[in-house]
């Protein structure tokens, strides 16, 4: 027994040593850009600390509009997450609890669409709203807001049917609408597949890049886009980017990411173990 | 016509009508009034907000919207008539923008307001944004650049050089392309086990020692030779001297003069030059801006020199292409368009940009403005205004494919060439195949 | 998405429930139906749909994004040049070569730091969010983080390799492009966690207890029920690893320089790459449209196969949910 006890004791050294060494490996390409974010503009990029210049930060929020970028930012992610996450649960209900013809086909389009590359559409949309005036506007993340997005839609549904029937049943007899129930029974015991959703939707929304580039103008572009426009440059000279000064406010840009994670991560395993994704 | 269309004409109306009298006292002023926006697309920074600011004190009728230049947008931009109205552009692209049908013709608004562009107060960058359909630096001025810099000149680090032992070269005589490549050559160092003492020689573009569309121009025009056929219908890299530079060039690579996209170093030229990293550095005079304010108690240890030669017969010094901006031809406020352009590119913002000292201006009449307070800002100013008599000779672009197309398709063969991948032969005959088949797109584009 | 076929069997066998109803309800019932999912369905048709038959049209023409106005069509020209152009073939054996590799690396080292994880640790939370960071961190700064990894001189892991004594190594060179490349996907490996910690706890434990107490240690275990249990989800992650692979533009991109129009280097030059050149370089939209809707047909062949495949691997419970 007592053998077994060291055993075991030493599977657990074991276990957290490796766990430990894939978190360095792991966290320090992370570390270099705060590392780096801290040397001075006229040095070369170092492995660690090599002065603490904390002055890049204060440069990274006052040389460009950072406050205006951190709204566009706030603005963007508020409409995709608000709209996303009450709109696929709006549509996650109707297919798990209501019935029509041509559901099963209308459901095995969405999960096509889950698989269908993005691109072949993006380029078109983009054409599509700058015809009918979308570009520098919200548009493009409302209608996408309403839409929802088939990956939640299919994480609601999974949720939804696992619902028992009778709580629905019982709601219906009382006289409630189809809405109310949705409503009053559904939303509330729905909080941590709620939770993934909003959190997974802040992630993508707040670190996109890509859509704002295509359908807003410099003035109207969050964090994510201007920071990928270089646009800490000496003197306006796109040859001289200062790129301290950048890696300074890839981090500070980074912080709201990792704390809505940090925060929301015990909701996002209960929240995807009880949409039973495990198939 | 149905009950319901109907009331809700009348509403319609009725309501309409109440609001015009609610408001018209006011609505009538304010209509008087009413801004017109003007957009100025342009690289973040280059005009600053209080630029802006003033230019709407002066003139309350028009308001600036700054917005960053995106090359991606702009097509679609342009497609349903939401482009902006003054948009950045090079020398080098400006003919293909006039040839799509982007670029609105200046000459006759240039004539208009002479008290501020005088065509004899121009240096003679100005003409780069000129184009008669065949010829770069004639016809009519299609727009105007915002400063521009003898952008092949070089900057020397003595302590570089005589650490490796290399003479200095002179301030005012251009060294040879050749000198240039064996000097550079000379100065670059690594220690035994692949660690970086010295580079030789980088160029700014892409901060990489590696041939580019502006450059090989440059290089290919020095020696009496053009990377196109007269018309701009074929591509003509495989001309025996374009190979030779590009031999040049793949062999700079090979032997590591500078930062290129083998060695992938990502270091920016600027730090490597003034950690005296670098021996020399393809820039022009707007470096010396980077240096006053980069390493302003070492200035002494950094000089310019004139851009390089193939013969003593024949130099150019010109512009690499000179950053400016084009008036949109669907511009829905010309006259309004006009106003900003000829403030940003003509009144105060020339000066402020001036005194900065990151670029020369356009006009003769303001050379005198740009920094001269110390001796070595006097030197350096020297040197440019010595390079001026030779920056009349033009890099002539080709109207059908942009500048970041043919760099593109550069990069995409060249590549495997310094790796050993690929023949420069090879390359230079898949350069030619793309670039032509992206002329033939260009021209049906232009309707030709 | 083993999912498809439980669901059809759910909803199966709720149909004739359907039929029990009186008309007039079933009729308000398909209503409420059509009403609860017409937000995605609207949007679907007008903003999915739309574009994509335009797209469509768009490839048959010679659009350049300056020609609305003569805008001429060309009938399977475009197509045809997609495959006589030899850099897209190329680009497209390569794209599905570092697909093959790099998506199942990735979704088994991410697999794996869920089982790690999921040994009762002290300081979960920490741990998952340092695995998970690379997926949250803005795009910009994974492409500061590799440029500054992979850098010959003075990069980060040549002078951390320099200290053992080792030669610099061109990482972003011909001969390693590809390596690094993968490398830094499978450090967004940790992406997946939170799908695999949530499957892995949906494990029963009864299953696992009766399993110790028949005397299977913990090797068996891990391989007879542990992984059986999870093929549904490695499935899964395999399916949308595999199209978003297919897809994966950026990434080159970044490892190459920070400019969107930039153009990486051959042995990483991926098809999306060579489609994002055309479109927004060479404003060859037309073209460019063309190949994406060949991409499309692709992934779509890719996906069937590895969606064919299942059934000789992944492991769907029989019976009842």
């Amino acid at each position: 027994m007592v053998a077994g006890k060291t055993k075991r004791q030493f599977n657990r050294i074991t276990l957290y040593i490796v766990i430990i060494l894939l978190c360095l490996i792991f966290f320090y390409p992370a570390f270099v850009v705060f590392a780096n974010s801290l040397r001075s503009y006229t040095s070369t990029s170092t492995l660690f600390f090599n002065g603490f210049h904390w002055k890049n930060y204060l440069l990274a929020v006052t040389m460009i509009p950072f406050g205006s970028y951190l709204l566009h930012s706030l603005a963007i992610a508020g409409i995709s997450v608000i709209g996303t996450t009450m709109m696929s649960g709006v549509v996650g209900f109707g297919f798990a609890r209501l019935y029509g013809p041509g559901k099963n086909v209308l459901f095995i389009i969405i999960l096509a669409t889950m698989m269908l590359p993005g691109i072949v559409t993006q380029v078109p949309q983009f054409l599509i709203y700058h015809r009918i005036g979308f570009i520098n506007t919200y548009w493009p993340w409302v209608v996408g807001a309403i839409g929802g997005s088939p990956f939640f839609i299919f994480l609601y549904k999974q949720f939804f049917s696992n619902i028992p029937k009778e709580m629905e049943e019982a709601a219906r007899i009382d006289g409630c609408s189809t809405f109310g129930i949705f409503l009053r029974i559904f939303i509330p015991v729905s909080v941590p597949v709620i939770t993934t959703v909003a959190v997974m939707t802040f992630q993508g929304s707040w670190g996109d890049a890509m859509s704002p580039f295509m359908y807003l103008s410099s003035n109207m572009w969050p964090l994510a886009t201007a920071l990928i426009s270089a646009t800490y440059t000496l003197n306006g000279n796109a040859n001289v980017v200062l790129y301290p000064v950048l890696e300074a406010a890839a981090i500070i840009f980074a912080v709201p990411s990792i704390i809505t994670f940090f925060v929301g991560q015990r909701y996002l395993v209960e929240g995807i173990v009880t949409t039973g994704l495990k198939g | 016509m149905s009950k319901k269309t109907w009331t809700t004409t009348v509403m319609s109306v009725g309501v309409a009508a109440t609001l015009g009298m609610m408001a018209s006292p006011i609505m009538v002023n304010a209509a008087a009034t009413k801004p017109v926006t003007i957009t100025i697309a342009f690289d973040s920074g280059a005009f600053s907000t209080q630029e802006v600011q003033y230019f709407e004190k002066l003139h309350p009728g028009i308001r600036i919207n700054l917005v960053t230049y995106n090359s991606g947008a702009l097509p679609a931009e342009f497609a349903s008539g939401s482009a902006p109205d003054i948009i950045e552009t090079t020398g080098s692209s400006l003919p293909s923008d006039v040839e799509k049908g982007l670029a609105l013709n200046i000459q006759p608004y240039i004539n208009k307001t002479k008290s501020v562009f005088n065509p004899k107060n121009f240096n003679p960058v100005v003409d780069q944004y000129r184009w008669n359909g065949k010829v770069q630096g004639q016809g009519p001025l299609y727009g105007l650049p915002k400063d521009w810099s003898p952008d092949f000149d070089i900057w020397v680090n003595k302590k570089v050089f005589k650490e490796a032992g290399v003479p200095l070269p002179s301030a005012i005589k251009p060294m040879t392309w050749n000198q240039v490549f064996a000097d550079a050559k000379k100065i670059t160092l690594f220690t035994g086990k692949g660690k970086l003492v010295r580079y030789g020689l980088d160029y700014y573009a892409d901060g990489q020692a590696q041939p580019e569309y502006q450059l090989l121009s440059f290089q290919a025009q020095e020696q009496g030779v053009s990377l196109w056929s007269k018309d701009f219908s074929q591509a003509q890299f495989n001309n025996p001297k374009v190979m030779k530079i590009l031999t040049q060039w793949v062999t700079a690579v090979k032997e590591n003069i500078g930062p290129n996209s083998v060695n992938n170093d990502k270091n920016f030229f600027g730090s490597l030059f003034t950690s005296d990293k670098l021996g020399m550095m393809i820039s022009g005079y707007w470096f010396s801006g980077y240096l006053r304010a980069a390493a302003p108690k070492t200035l002494n240890n950094y000089y310019m020199i004139p851009a390089p030669i193939y013969s003593a017969k024949y130099r150019m010094d010109p512009p690499a292409s000179a950053t400016g901006a084009y008036i949109w031809t669907g511009s829905k406020h010309k006259a309004q368009a006009w106003t900003a352009f000829t403030y940003f590119f003509g009144q105060k913002p020339v000066i402020d940009r001036a005194e900065s000292g990151w670029g020369l201006p356009i006009f003769k009449n303001k050379m005198a403005l740009v920094p001269q307070k110390t001796a070595w800002d006097k030197s350096i100013l020297k040197v440019a205004k010595g390079d001026l008599k030779y920056a009349d000779k033009l890099i002539r672009f080709n109207p059908y494919v942009d500048a970041t197309s043919v760099n593109t398709v550069m990069t995409n063969f060249l590549t495997p060439v310094y790796y050993g991948k690929s023949t420069l032969q090879n390359a230079v005959q898949q350069i030619d195949g793309e670039l032509n088949s992206l002329i033939q797109a260009g021209m049906s584009t232009a309707g030709n | 998405m083993g999912q498809v076929a439980i669901e059809q069997s759910v909803v199966q066998k709720a149909r004739p429930k359907i039929r029990l109803l009186p008309r007039k309800q079933s009729k308000r019932r398909a209503l409420e139906f059509y009403l609860f999912i017409s937000p995605w369905f609207i949007v679907f048709v007008l903003f999915g749909i739309i574009p994509m038959l335009w797209g469509l049209y768009l490839s048959f023409t010679n659009y350049t994004g300056y020609n609305f106005s003569h805008l001429r069509f060309i009938g399977a020209e475009n197509y045809h040049l997609v495959f006589t152009d030899s850099q897209a073939m190329q680009a497209l054996a390569r794209t599905a070569v570092l697909t093959f590799i790099g998506v199942p690396l990735g979704v088994i080292i991410g697999f794996l730091l869920a089982v790690l994880l999921n040994n009762k640790v002290k300081g979960l939370s920490m741990y998952r969010t340092i695995f998970y960071l690379p997926a949250i961190l803005p795009t910009v700064a994974s492409g500061l983080i590799w440029q500054m990894m992979y850098q010959t001189d003075g990069g980060i892991l040549n002078t951390l390799f320099g200290f053992f004594g080792m030669k610099p190594i061109d990482w972003m060179g011909y001969g390693m492009a590809q390596p690094s490349f993968i490398i830094s996907g499978l450090w967004g490996a940790g992406g997946g966690l939170m799908i695999y910690l949530a499957g892995l706890k949906g494990i029963p434990q009864s299953l696992i207890e009766s399993a110790s107490i028949d005397g299977a240690n913990y090797w068996r275990q891990f391989i007879h029920i542990t992984i059986p249990l999870m093929t549904p989800i490695l499935f899964f992650n395999l399916l949308m690893g595999l199209i978003g692979s297919f897809q994966n533009f950026l990434q080159p991109l970044l490892l190459t320089g920070l400019s969107l129009t930039g153009d990486p280097i051959q042995p990483i030059y991926l098809y999306m790459n060579h489609a994002w050149i055309n479109i927004f370089v060479f404003d060859r939209f037309g073209y460019g449209l063309a190949l994406l809707w060949v991409l499309f047909a692709v992934i779509l062949i890719f996906a069937l196969i590895v969606f064919w495949s299942q059934k000789y691997w992944v492991h769907y419970e029989s019976g009842e949910d």
